[in-house]
């Protein structure tokens, strides 16, 4: 019955305009967001060239330097998983080299040899095997002046501890900031702890099922991180994206309900002797207001599959005559179906809302003096 | 002076049509302003002064992942035209969980360049190897103040370490969302060795430098009989280097040279990002809500069908009558236009001022580009006056 009289409606002349005024709003919300689904597409392509190295390091906190971990942690963790692991104890000292004072990270490890190798650096001079010698890294090495032979003083709270410099290495990360020391020498500064333990899983293991079993075994405030994180990199920033999409959206959808307002109030307008026969068939007023809303229901829905389609072609063709212009441009948009449910779910939303006031005040008329 | 004498358009009706001029207008706006600003923002990335060029690498595919040799800026350098040359490392890291740009530099060549200044803690000496200084909307995003330890992780390349935070700085310009850093910081995060950076700036006179500097030293390290061991380039800036520069091979084709902000326009050019196209696209958003204005002024005079008739019945001409309505119109879309470019200013300026709105983690600097804005506002009043032209026949 609703959708009968609703027809009435339907039929009316600018009832094509009405969904035309619909659907180039949904084009345009329609062809942003392929264009934005296909900038999303291009940054996770980005992040994926760069491929993690599956590194992952165990600590505690916010800083390496605060992380004290237990020592037989290392004996507690499944070993069938790794490719490779060490455990590191890594702490800031202010080193004393001649006259230069300086605060460098020390980073105390089992074997130096084999985390240097490890590590890919060029070692000049040979590694530091015992409690009193260390490695120094070359941007270390460069600032203050440390040759091989010489000794420094490491202090760390009250206690000091003097090392002969045994190697220079290069390293060209991170470690050419430090000065490698064994363990023992660690343990003498800093206390019998580890800092961090680093790790990275064998090819043939599930990664999740991995790192789940792994961080069960932890204590309760330990945590793993992955030493590289191109993927949240890309998600940040296609969140800054769809921030922009959502901001400009609500825009969009306020035109909608103006559009909305509009048609509602027109139909109100020109349909005031269907309404007036309705009534006088018997259609209570709550019965108009929901025939208006259902009208406005029909409009935005045919409006957002034609809109969303519209704008899905419009950019496919811009796109493809912008790569035909400049070869350069290549733009594949992309929209998913949760994308186009959502587009299709905030029109209605928003011309329902816009079709509120005037489907109210189409209860309050009086028709027959109106048409008199 | 109006045409005719009557007042019979109602304020109701009008108000309603108002609305939708005020919204239309608010949505071209913003459209408009938030990409002309994006667009300005990132030309004046790299700086805006006239005489800073940009040597970079061609073949990347953003201003950020290309890499040319880091040697080159002591060729540069030694030039008597150049005052100042700043070799830079652009690179993504994490900090407490947050993406940031850090930017690897040999500070004071980049502060001959780039005007910073310290509100908080101190700022970076040629000593300071493992410090960084951090800019104030980065420094409030992330949740970092002076003398603080940060825990860095990579994007590029798989490090992690540790630093320390020795300053908050402020600037004009986009530096505010980046840590500054020594230029090997930015280079472990790059994952690229010592030898390489993202871009030289150069400060100074107009100097061919595809001729004077890198045609004959690409010709030089390409040559076969050169000796295998790579010497350091000692040069005056190797000198100030935490870790020494090689000569290494290039094609001096592949290092392109451009003013600070066609360096970022040719970037931004090479995805169809140009003003004009900007323009058009904001001019598309009034064609497409164009219908539903042109919807509004029908409905306009739809809603006052019965007053049109009786002035026509008393002698009123359809010209007349549209000239009329289109004059009585006009202070309507005057109002609206004004009123829904003000709003969408002060819409955009609240957003970009919380850092709602920001590209790669930079924030956008509200631009009001009049130009535009006029466009808008001419083809507004052009859907209005197509509109009341159609409906009174």
């Amino acid at each position: 019955m609703a959708l009968l009289c609703c027809k009435i409606f339907l039929r009316r002349r600018d009832t094509a305009q009405s969904i035309l005024a619909i659907a180039l709003l949904v084009a345009m919300l329609a062809s942003v967001s392929s264009i934005v689904g296909f900038l999303n597409a291009q940054v996770k392509t980005l992040a994926g060239l760069s491929n993690p190295t599956g590194k992952y390091i165990i600590m505690r906190g916010d800083l390496i330097s605060e992380s004290k971990l237990d020592v037989k942690l290392l004996d507690t963790l499944p070993l069938q998983y790794f490719n490779s692991i060490i455990a590191e104890s890594f702490f800031w000292t202010n080193v004393t080299a001649g006259l230069t004072q300086i605060e460098v990270p020390v980073r105390g490890v089992s074997d130096t040899e084999k985390f240097l190798r490890a590590r890919g650096a060029r070692l000049n001079g040979s590694a530091a095997r015992s409690v009193n010698e260390a490695v120094v890294g070359e941007i270390i090495a460069k600032s203050c002046s440390i040759d091989i032979g010489e000794e420094i003083c490491l202090t760390y709270d009250a206690r000091s501890v003097n090392v002969m410099i045994v190697g220079v290495f290069r390293a060209q990360s991170e470690i050419d900031l430090e000065i490698i020391v064994p363990m023992e020498t660690a343990f003498n500064l800093a206390g019998e702890h580890i800092s961090l333990i680093e790790f990275s899983l064998k090819r043939n293991v599930s990664v999740e099922e991995a790192l789940t079993e792994i961080s069960m075994l932890l204590p309760k405030d330990a945590r793993i991180i992955q030493v590289q994180q191109p993927i949240l990199f890309a998600q940040e920033v296609n969140a800054q994206l769809l921030s922009f999409l959502g901001f400009w959206s609500l825009a969009v959808c306020a035109v909608v309900a103006s559009a909305s307002y509009v048609i509602a109030a027109r139909l109100v307008e020109e349909s005031s002797y269907e309404i007036l026969m309705l009534r006088a068939l018997g259609v209570k007023r709550t019965r108009l207001f929901t025939l208006i809303t259902l009208y406005i229901v029909v409009i935005a829905a045919l409006g957002s599959i034609l809109g969303v389609s519209l704008g899905l072609v419009g950019v496919q063709v811009v796109s493809a005559a912008l790569s035909w212009l400049t070869p350069s441009i290549k733009i594949t948009p992309i929209l998913e179906p949760q994308q186009v449910v959502w587009i299709i779910s905030i029109t209605l939303s928003s011309a329902v809302i816009g079709c509120l006031l005037p489907a109210y005040r189409a209860t309050k008329i009086k028709y027959t003096e109106k048409l008199l | 002076m109006s045409p005719l004498p009557f007042r019979y358009l109602r304020w109701r009706r009008i108000l309603a049509f108002m609305t939708v001029l005020v919204l239309s207008s608010i949505l071209s706006s913003i459209t408009a302003l938030s990409l002309i600003s994006f667009y300005k923002g990132v030309s004046a990335y790299m700086g805006e002064e006239k005489c800073i060029t940009v040597l970079y690498d061609t073949k990347s595919r953003t201003p950020f992942t290309g890499l040319i040799p880091a040697f080159l800026a002591d060729k540069a350098i030694m030039m008597k035209e150049v005052s100042a040359c700043s070799p830079e490392v652009i690179t993504p890291c994490i900090v407490k969980g947050k993406p940031v740009f850090l930017r690897g530099v040999l500070l004071e060549e980049f502060l001959k360049i780039s005007a910073i200044s310290i509100i908080d803690g101190q700022m970076l000496n040629a000593g300071d190897i493992n410090s960084v200084i951090i800019g104030r909307r980065a420094s409030e995003r992330i949740g970092v103040e002076a003398g603080d330890k940060i825990l860095v992780i990579g994007v590029l390349s798989p490090v992690c370490f540790e630093l320390r935070v020795k300053g908050i700085f402020k600037s004009d310009g986009p530096l505010e969302d980046e840590i500054i850093a020594p230029l090997h910081i930015g280079q472990w995060l790059r994952g690229t060795g010592y030898n390489y950076v993202t871009i030289i700036r150069v400060k100074g006179g107009c100097i061919n430098f595809q001729e004077t500097i890198l045609k004959p030293i690409a010709e030089e390290t390409a040559k076969p009989d050169r000796p295998e061991k790579r010497d350091s380039s000692g040069g005056k800036l190797s000198e100030h280097v935490a870790a020494q520069w090689t000569a290494i091979r290039f094609r001096a084709e592949d290092i392109g040279i451009r003013e600070t902000e066609e360096f970022m326009r040719d970037y931004m050019e090479r995805y169809g990002v140009t003003r004009e196209s900007i323009l058009i696209l904001s001019i598309a958003t009034i064609i497409f809500s164009g219908a539903t204005i042109l919807l509004a002024a029908e409905t306009l005079i739809s809603q006052h069908s019965d007053e049109i008739g009786v002035l026509r019945s008393i002698g009123a001409s359809r010209k007349l009558l549209k000239r009329d309505i289109i004059f009585k119109l006009f202070p309507v879309f005057l109002t609206a236009t004004v009123l829904g470019i003000t709003a969408a200013i002060a819409l955009l300026d609240i957003v970009l001022e919380r850092g709602m709105l920001q590209v790669l983690f930079h924030n956008i600097q509200l631009q009001v580009d009049v130009f535009a804005l006029i466009l808008i506002a001419s083809a507004i009043l052009a859907v209005i006056i197509v509109g009341v032209w159609r409906s009174i026949r």
